[in-house]
């Protein structure tokens, strides 16, 4: 069994998918994304919605929390996001990115969620405004 | 009966003819094929051809050996890449890494920790999203 170096879990080709996945997903829907890959300290729901508050603009922003040692998945959405992706379509990502990740695909589950999360908040197009 | 003469004016029309003729007329070519299909006949062979003798070596390749390097072939062709990439996770295996944050703030973790907990709580009350466990 390959050995984790204590230093860095991703190896940089790893880290770069990662990056494009969160880019691409911002370029889709407009808002900011973040992956929080980690052990998360106390309670993970709590734990996760402070790093959410803490980013830039958390109404505007999607945070997902994976703590591979608990084996938990969480992902916290900004009131604004929420307007645009309910609950239930989060849901259905992080279920998608859980099966990836009980396969031990880690980045893979991060890529695939982030898209998934991506194309359900995008807004419809608005046609006739006025 | 006056009631019948006027349908007898409808029935009787003068291109019924003409309708029967060409009704027949489209109908000949399907009933000249029907007619004209002579049943295919074909003797069966006496005999069936002696197939040529296979050896022993012939029947293991083709039978035993082809499929099994296929078999072997597409399994390494399966693996080799996972393996290649040394997969770092594992379910069952504790988390060795450090904690990364992608497209978090620029102090990254520490920045949680100084955040007011209670004010973090009142800022999004509207927040949503969900969460699994594997």
């Amino acid at each position: 069994m390959v050995q984790v170096p204590a230093g860095d879990p991703f190896t940089p080709t790893e880290r770069y998918e990662i990056d494009k996945a969160i880019r691409d997903a911002e370029t889709i829907c407009r808002f900011e994304f973040s992956v929080f890959v980690g052990s998360s300290e106390g309670e993970a729901r709590p734990f996760a919605e402070r790093l959410h508050a803490v980013l830039a603009a958390p109404a505007r922003s999607v945070l997902i929390m994976v703590d591979p040692s608990a084996r938990i998945v969480e992902v916290v959405t900004g009131a604004e996001v929420r307007r645009v992706l309910d609950d239930s379509e989060v849901k259905l990502a992080v279920l998608s990115m859980q099966s990836a990740f009980a396969a031990g695909d880690l980045v893979g589950g991060v890529t695939q969620g982030l898209s998934m999360l991506a194309e359900h908040a995008r807004r419809p197009r608005m046609l006739h405004a006025d | 009966m006056p009631r019948f003469d006027s349908l007898c004016s409808v029935m009787t029309d003068p291109r019924s003819a003409v309708r029967r003729l060409a009704r027949a007329l489209a109908l000949t070519p399907a009933i000249l094929v029907t007619l004209l299909a002579a049943p295919a006949l074909a003797s069966a062979p006496d005999t069936w051809p002696e197939a040529p003798s296979v050896s022993a070596f012939d029947m293991l390749l083709v039978l035993v050996i082809l499929p099994g390097a296929l078999f072997i072939g597409i399994s390494v062709l399966v693996f080799v890449p996972s393996m290649a990439r040394g997969q770092k996770y594992q379910p069952g295996q504790a988390w060795r890494g450090e904690s990364t944050w992608f497209g978090g703030p620029q102090d990254g973790v520490e920045a949680a920790d100084h955040a007011d907990a209670a004010e973090a709580e009142t800022a999004d009350t509207d927040r949503g999203g969900a969460s699994a466990r594997w």
